[in-house]
């Protein structure tokens, strides 16, 4: 169970790893419970909005379901209900699991679980009714906030409590960022309602704040937690040694260097100097990428595993391979800037980070984790199977026509005498496409959300335990 | 054993120089922008919003129409498609909270709005039904934004002045503009960005009146 990079001096022995996870049990699993439920929350939403693309008619009596308010809605319901809570799951137990030591004060870690949700219940809500802050990732009122961010420090402190306490004396890669993401979050959230929401500065500093705040959040939060996931999950599941810590380190720093720097895009009405800097770390992010794809190659050495774990290793592959996709993407996107910013090409490059590489990695890291919070196997495994299969599908048939979208949107755009409706309508008949894709992930998340609920019947229902003994025998047989 | 304060550290300090160069240094070099004196027409640019213009901006901030519609013009192609007879600038976003500046062109920029389309009830029939005032529109209907009402002895005189096809379907019928209506079409009018200034002059040669004009000009960008 012990990963090759821990050593053999300890001041005291690590903990069992049955003991650490029963420390995580409780809040992990009510985190990635209610992950999964905003999950399918942000998926519905999403595909209402995604329905009204075809019928401009459709629900148009409140305001609370036009199409702006919706798309808000579930794309911070995405972020805060489920990315967040998965990636403080994760977190919770990594940190536990790899510092060899149980969660320290679970109790306070559930309370602040239990909180946040009420917090984005709060905020999902009030961007329907209208009070979206309107600064894009960041939509939640300003009412909302407070409760969100105590909520986070409580289950943070139990974090780096726990890291702290570790009895495993080296750190490995995946703690790091772990760590990165679990202060990176509160600090860009913190400098958007201090700076934006409760004393805004002026002007377009606001959008140079904005746009910072949201590459931190997408490529050290999500991104940070997407690869340690699969730092942490290639080798256990391959039985190898990291190829190499030092390159671990390299892409670290530069990712946390150079991420919070991408966010702008040529044409910002900002000072020039800051648009160069941001298409220059954008580029330098090159490296970073080719680091951890070369000591992930290397590490992975050309393994196979069977059975469950082969399967959880499909969702980490599936993950980082979007996830090199959507970062060498990005990082030219300065070359090609002027021609596809504002078009559906830069929201296809944004679907396949956010739902190719980070939801990926979250979906493997949730189907290795649960059964060993829960001591019991997933109850049936061909969910599983579909699962991976609706995702990726679901994943890439919003991104191609997304992307095919944007491409005739470029093409059109080129004679500036053409009208631009009659270039909407066409780029718009692909678009329709990606509803298609989002009702598949829907139907796989759904799968997740079905297997899950079976699984914790089963284990913790009384009433349901002689099913429990069949359903896991044949887990096991499978 | 513990490295793990100067590890955090390090993280701290590795994300406080994206936090510096992007969010206290614009501070320090664009928060003391002021209103300007225009000098050929001696007005002050940008002047705050009229109040009712001010709720508009609270309308379009609610509905999160930003989703759809961008409010920057480029240098270039922007310009050349008639959005805009100059590139925007800071100066331009002045009074603007929140900046809404949109990062996807669903529909059309927006900076020049008031510009382009001076029509109070065009803007509210297209808002109350896009297709009615362009074929085909992408765009959702905001009919919650008006109130059905039975026609009087005489027709009201703040109904939507509809075309015909749509006045016949309701025949019997007006439909009245929402206060919130009213503000976000005074917020769209707001919107112009055309004022010639110091780091964003206008072109200097007559503005094209015709399309080859534009069409001469897009080669060069490109």
């Amino acid at each position: 169970m012990s990963l090759s990079t821990q050593t053999e001096s300890r001041a005291n022995a690590p903990a069992a790893s049955a003991e650490v996870d029963a420390s995580c049990r409780a809040p992990v699993l009510f985190l990635f419970t209610s992950a999964l439920l905003w999950l399918v929350a942000s998926g519905a939403l999403g595909l209402i909005a995604s329905l009204k693309m075809h019928q401009p008619l459709l629900l148009v009596r409140g305001a609370e379901l036009t199409y702006g308010r919706i798309l808000a809605a579930s794309s911070n319901a995405f972020l805060f209900g489920f990315a967040a809570q998965a990636i403080l799951g994760v977190t919770l137990w990594m940190l536990a699991r790899l510092g060899g030591t149980p969660l320290v004060k679970p109790i306070v870690a559930l309370l602040g679980a239990i909180i946040w949700n009420l917090a984005v219940t709060v905020g999902v809500g009030g961007i329907l009714a209208g009070d979206s802050s309107g600064y894009e990732g960041f939509e939640f009122p300003s009412y909302a906030v407070p409760a969100l961010l105590t909520a986070y420090t409580a289950i943070a402190l139990c974090a780096v409590a726990t890291y702290f306490q570790r009895r495993e004396r080296d750190s490995y890669v995946s703690q790091w960022y772990l760590l990165a993401g679990l202060f990176a979050l509160p600090w860009a959230y913190l400098t958007v309602h201090s700076l934006l929401l409760i004393n805004p500065v002026r002007g377009v500093a606001q959008a140079a704040i904005n746009a910072w705040a949201g590459a931190v959040l997408r490529e050290i939060w999500l991104g940070g937690a997407a690869l340690a996931v699969i730092f942490y999950l290639v080798p256990k599941l391959l039985n190898r040694p990291l190829y190499s810590r030092g390159y671990a380190q390299i892409g670290f720093w530069m990712l946390l260097v150079l991420g919070g720097w991408t966010g702008l895009h040529s044409g910002a009405p900002l000072p020039l100097w800051m648009v160069r800097m941001s298409s220059f770390a954008s580029l330098l992010m090159i490296f970073p990428l080719f680091v951890v794809a070369w000591n992930l190659h290397v590490t992975a050495g050309g393994q196979r595993v069977f059975g469950a774990d082969c399967r959880v290793l499909a969702f980490a592959g599936s993950g980082l391979v979007f996830y090199l996709l959507a970062t060498l993407v990005m990082a030219i996107n300065p070359l090609i800037s002027e021609a596809v910013q504002f078009t559906y090409y830069s929201a296809a490059v944004k679907h396949i980070a956010f739902y190719g590489a980070f939801s990926m990695a979250m979906f493997a890291a949730i189907y290795h984790i649960v059964p060993r919070l829960a001591d019991a196997d997933w109850p049936c495994a061909n969910p599983m199977k579909w699962h991976h299969k609706l995702a990726v599908a679901g994943v890439m048939l919003v991104a191609l026509p997304l992307a095919f979208a944007g491409w005739q949107q470029w093409m059109g755009l080129l004679d500036p005498s053409a009208d631009f409706n009659q270039i909407s309508r066409t780029a718009m008949r692909a678009y329709r496409i990606t509803t298609i894709g989002e009702i598949l992930w829907l139907a796989g998340s759904l799968l997740l959300v079905g297997n899950l609920v079976k699984l914790l019947a089963n284990r913790f229902c009384p009433c349901a335990a002689l099913a429990s003994c069949t359903a896991e025998s044949n887990g096991g047989a499978r | 054993m513990n490295q793990a304060p100067l590890f955090l550290l390090g993280i701290f300090a590795a994300l406080s120089t994206s936090w510096f160069g992007l969010v206290v240094w614009p501070q320090l070099q664009l928060g003391q922008l002021q209103p300007v004196e225009i000098e050929e027409t001696g007005q002050i640019y940008p002047s705050a919003r009229s109040g009712l213009a001010q709720q508009g901006a609270d309308v379009y901030r609610a509905n999160n129409c930003a989703a759809c519609h961008t409010q920057q013009v480029r240098p270039g192609a922007d310009i050349a498609r008639g959005w805009g007879a100059r590139r925007t600038v800071a100066q331009d976003y002045l009074f603007d909270t929140p900046v809404m500046l949109g990062s996807l062109r669903i529909g059309p920029d927006l900076a020049n709005i008031g510009a382009r389309q001076i029509d109070d009830n065009w803007h509210l029939v297209h808002l109350y039904k896009p297709r009615l005032v362009v074929e085909n529109s992408v765009m959702p209907s905001y009919r919650f934004l008006f109130t059905k009402r039975a026609i009087g002895a005489k027709p009201s005189l703040d109904a939507l002045k509809l075309p015909d096809v749509e006045a016949e379907r309701i025949e019997g019928y007006e439909m009245i503009p929402k206060a919130d209506a009213l503000a976000l079409v005074a917020y769209l009018r707001s919107l112009r960005a055309d004022a010639p200034l110091f780091e964003a002059p206008l072109p200097t040669k007559p503005k094209p009146a015709t399309l080859s004009a534009p069409s001469t000009n897009s080669p060069a960008k490109k």
